[in-house]
């Protein structure tokens, strides 16, 4: 991953709750322990909730970005996780608001600051708003979480929908969180891209699973990354293959 | 010059009949030919009552089609008519009119096809303006709109076309612009409509719907104008006096309900999963 243009993978759901950040985060933490270069932006700019996540208190978020003067660069902070991160507003209301405008001033912003990371995965918030749009048409992958709940498949294929039909962005990256096994994922992610198929006319490529297990909301609530903190678990090696599959990307 | 046969007798004779009978719908759909019509269509506005009456009562030969002087007036009715409608500047105003708008969205968007930049569109259109027509009259509604049109022409820049759609309806063409800079630019304008003397004590403002025209957009011009149209009706639904925008977030909605009942039903039908439906809830 020499070339200077780096890899923009957005990660969306359209559902929330389903593992967004926690896929982005460990996904993130295991590249930079393999000596990439990563930068995790929180575009979850209502309700932000990667710097819980990390435990980290920002001094800049995008929030400063937007209506303050501080440039990007001032904002980026780099983790003990090895990667970096820039967060948005914790909090505050005032950021769910935003305007095309300063949606692109957004990404104008992050359009610099890439050019120094391997990888930037863009943590998109739930729903379909105006902004997860954009930032996944900022992309140059997308990627969909989703699970075998009926609200998570039919949330995520509207995303697919929606931005296939905004943008005619027709391939999509498939993680299945909290899957019982791998076949279990499989039958998940035959069952949505068969569906693509039939209604879109394009099909769905299989990014990889997550088992479901134990250690991960025990993770999130310590505030720690699986991937550091419980090397051999499943949904670490789980994590590690997505992270690989996605390095093959140019 | 067979002007004693019978069937053009005839068709002289439904033609000043026509004339004295105002009757438009036989004037289009009667057998009678291009210049005919046209020489009846200028008598009926032409001519008084009583001379229609006259006419009618005349004999047909009154009406020769293959008179010098008839022809010549339906000649300068021609050319009457397409000076009327080439003219590209609306009086009111002094801003373009409609017709050269239209002309003007069509070279907009080759050039975008062209070159890859694309150029929007904002539809504009005023709040509260009938309340100056009603209570100080037309002549001042008509000057509050000139004052309008050149608040706009100040407010935007060199390159952009602003031109009066039609009442109190405006359009302005923002060649090789982005949205973003679209957006600002719509901004100026709705604030600048507030600070028109004469606009304050009628509330009026201005809603303004956006439409960017990009390579991939699908539209044509009257796609195109429509995008910009349903954007300022929302502006408008929105209670006025603000910006709205045509693009993704309208799409956005139409797409959320677009997962339609046969969709969600494939997504129910195969996938077997109510048994372990809530299994890992709070994952």
């Amino acid at each position: 991953m020499e070339c200077k243009c780096p890899v923009i993978a957005s990660i969306s759901s359209g559902k929330g709750g389903v593992g967004k950040t926690f896929v982005t985060v460990n996904i993130g933490a295991y590249l930079a322990h393999h000596g990439k270069k990563v930068l995790i932006v929180d575009c979850d700019l209502g309700l932000a909730n990667i710097d819980i996540m990390l435990g980290v208190n920002p001094k800049f978020t995008l929030k400063e970005v937007v209506f303050g003067d501080i440039d990007i660069h001032d904002v980026a902070i780099h983790t003990k996780h090895g990667f970096d991160f820039v967060p948005a507003s914790s909090g505050t209301t005032e950021m769910v608001q935003l305007m095309y405008e300063d949606i692109e001033k957004i990404k104008d912003a992050l359009g610099k600051l890439s050019q120094r990371y391997d990888l930037v995965i863009l943590d998109t918030g739930a729903g379909i708003s105006e902004s997860v749009l954009q930032f996944n048409l900022f992309a140059n992958r997308n990627v969909i979480v989703l699970n075998r709940e009926l609200t998570s498949l039919t949330d995520a294929y509207a995303t697919i929908k929606v931005i296939y039909q905004a943008f005619g962005r027709d391939s999509f990256n498939i993680i299945v969180n909290t899957a019982k096994n791998e076949e279990e994922a499989r039958k998940i992610f035959n069952h949505i891209d068969s569906i693509c198929k039939r209604f879109l006319g394009f099909p769905l490529h299989y990014l990889g699973y997550i088992v479901y297990d134990e250690a991960v909301p025990r993770s999130i609530m310590r505030q720690e990354v699986l991937i550091n903190h419980q090397n051999q678990s499943t949904p670490t090696i789980n994590c590690a293959s997505i992270a690989n599959r996605m390095l093959t990307w140019r | 010059m067979n002007r004693s046969s019978l069937p053009e007798e005839k068709q002289n004779n439904t033609l000043a009949k026509m004339i004295s009978e105002k009757d438009f719908e036989e004037l289009h759909f009667s057998n009678i030919n291009e210049s005919q019509r046209k020489v009846a269509l200028i008598l009926l506005h032409n001519l008084s009552p009583s001379e229609k009456q006259v006419m009618n009562n005349l004999p047909y030969r009154v009406i020769d089609l293959d008179d010098d002087l008839l022809k010549k007036i339906v000649e300068l009715e021609e050319e009457n008519d397409r000076l009327r409608s080439e003219a590209l500047v609306d009086s009111i105003t002094g801003l373009y009119n409609n017709r050269f708008f239209r002309v003007q969205l069509e070279t907009e968007m080759a050039r975008t096809r062209r070159t890859g930049l694309s150029c929007c569109l904002l539809m504009i259109d005023l709040d509260n303006f009938k309340m100056i027509n009603d209570n100080r009259g037309h002549l001042e509604g008509d000057r509050f709109l000139a004052q309008v049109a050149q608040t706009f022409s100040q407010c935007v820049r060199a390159v952009d076309i602003v031109c009066r759609y039609g009442g109190d309806e405006f359009v302005a063409i923002l060649p090789s612009t982005r949205l973003f800079v679209a957006i600002r630019i719509a901004n100026r304008l709705k604030n600048a409509v507030r600070e028109i003397p004469g606009a304050t004590g009628y509330n009026v403002s201005a809603s303004i719907g956006i439409a960017e025209f990009t390579l991939s957009s699908p539209w044509d011009a009257n796609e195109f104008i429509q995008a910009a149209d349903s954007a300022m009706y929302e502006a408008k639904s929105k209670g006025g006096n603000q910006v709205s925008i045509k693009g993704h977030t309208i799409r956005i909605k139409n797409g959320f309900e677009s997962v339609t009942k046969e969709e969600k039903e494939a997504i129910f039908s195969t996938h077997d999963n109510d048994h372990d439906q809530g299994e890992h809830d709070g994952m």
